[in-house]
This record gives structure tokens, sequence and C-alpha cells, in this order.
């Protein structure tokens, strides 16, 4: 039998964690209009610049949730806590999701401004390798039954992927790239700093309701598995 | 400015609708998985089996 810490046995304590999504729908609604209604046309970009508005806060959310999977990892390998591990991998599956979601928005962005719906440039390949690392690290749990196994690989994969956070947000000032430089407070004007801000905001509440939904649906699973097991051997926790 | 950039509107229009289908499936998908989940865990911990 696996030597993981029970906690992860017992069903998931009701908290305060499901109103977040009666809040973060209608902020998200609220901020895409906003900014969208809001925001003058680019001089450059004409309407165009009103992606930003989905781009920038998706890959946001995939920084964040890759980081969720890092902190996670490195605690479920440090306590053996499947909890932990079970939050990694929820973090992983919406930020995977996250992930291509950016990589679609800036293909439709790179189309009509760089010409090409693709390039191979540093920010654009770096973001596909962090994409396929998660992909392979939701196969791989699919593929593990052991759940002590699979939180020790998952947690090593993870840990992995999220390393190359860093090596995407740097890939614009370490190599030349077709991708502009991040967007930052000081180089955007406050009508277009505003939106970006506030869809930050609102992609993050949104982010993290997921999460912990996905994170609730994998505690009853298990808890269901764990409930399965005692009953096929007769009662015995053990 | 390229004409694809002043006619992008069918790009941005494209961006915000998948955007926004995407996250209309992750809510359905985020209500629906925690559902089930619960039931299953109610009738296994009665001591039902998954069908």
């Amino acid at each position: 039998m696996s030597q993981l810490n029970p906690s992860a046995f017992d069903p998931p304590k009701a908290g305060p964690w499901p109103a977040i999504g009666w809040i973060a729908f209608p902020f998200f609604i609220f901020t895409q209009l906003f900014a969208v209604l809001t925001s003058p046309a680019d001089v450059m970009m004409g309407h165009l610049q009103k992606m930003w508005y989905v781009h920038v806060p998706a890959a946001w959310i995939t920084f964040f949730a890759f980081g969720i999977v890092l902190l996670a990892s490195l605690y479920f390998l440090w306590k053996e806590d499947e909890r932990a591990d079970l939050l990694a991998a929820s973090a992983a599956e919406v930020g995977s999701i996250f992930c291509g979601l950016t990589l679609v928005l800036g293909m439709l962005w790179g189309r009509p401004t760089w010409g090409v719906w693709w390039s191979w440039d540093a920010r654009l390949t770096s973001t596909l390798v962090l994409f396929l690392i998660f992909v392979g690290y939701l196969a791989l749990r699919s593929f593990v039954e052991d759940p002590q196994r699979r939180g020790q690989w998952s947690a090593a994969v993870g840990i992995l992927g999220a390393i190359n956070v860093p090596i995407v947000w740097m890939s614009v000032k370490w190599w030349r790239t077709l991708h502009q430089l991040q967007t930052t407070p000081q180089s955007l004007s406050p009508e277009y700093l505003r939106g970006i801000l506030l869809n930050v905001a609102a992609f993050t509440l949104l982010a993290i309701w997921f999460i912990q939904r996905r994170y609730v649906a994998a505690r009853y699973e298990r808890a269901a598995e764990h409930a399965q097991q005692a009953a096929a051997l007769g009662g015995n926790d053990e | 400015m390229s004409n694809d950039v002043v006619n992008g509107i069918g790009y941005l229009v494209a961006s915000y609708a998948i955007t926004w289908l995407v996250l209309a499936v992750m809510l359905a998908r985020a209500v629906g998985s925690v559902r089930r989940a619960r039931a299953e865990y109610e009738s296994a911990a009665k001591g039902g089996f998954r069908t």
C-alpha cells in the first residue's frame, strides 16, 4: 500500500471558495466590456490592440498556475502529502489550458501584425515547450496508477516545467525576438494599463476558482477510491 | 499600418470568441466534475460501487 500521508483520503471540507465564482464571473464580464469599450484604438495597431485584454491575462495565468505547480510539487516531495499532489495536478490542468489559449491568441495577433501565424522565435518556442511539458505532465499522471509514484514523478516533471517559466519570461530580453518586450506599467498609457490590470485581476479570480473546483473534484475522486478499497478489504482502512 | 491590421476586427472578434468559449467550457466542466465526483464519493461511502 501507499505510504503517503493519508490526509487526502477524507472528502474536502466545504469552505468559502465556491463564492469566488459568484464574484469572478460577473467581474470578468465587467472588466472585458470596460476594457474593450473604454480604451481608444491604438495609432499603430488600431482596435487589434484590444486583444491584449485576453492575451496578456491568459499568459499571466499560465505563469501563476505553473507557479502553484512548483510550490505544491516541492511541498509534496517534502511532506509526501497527497493533497499537495492533487493541488499541483489541478493547477497544471488549468495552466495548460491557459497556456494553449495564450498560444492561440498569440497566433491570432501574429497573423495581422507580423504577417505570419507562427514564428520559431524564442518567446513563442519557449512557450510551446512549456505547453508540451505540461501536456506531458498530465499524460504521465494518467499512465501511473500508484499514487505515491505518480506524485513523485509528476512533481519532478512539474518542477522541471516550472523552471521553464522564467526562461519564457526573459526570452524577449535574452534573444532577439519577433515578440515585443514585456509590457510594463511604465511602457503603457493609463487607458490601456487600466484595462490590462483589471482583466489580469479578473482572470486571476477565475483561475483560483477553476483550480479550487478541480482540486475539490480530485479530492472527492481520491476519497471515493479509498472508500471503495476499504469496502473491498472488509472495512480495513489500512 | 497593413491592411490586415486595419481590417483586424475579425482577428479581434475571434480572439474574444475563443477565450469566452474556452472559459464557458471550463465553467461547465468545473461544475460537472465536482458534482460527479461528490456523487461518486457518496455512493462509495455508502458501500456502493462505481458503474
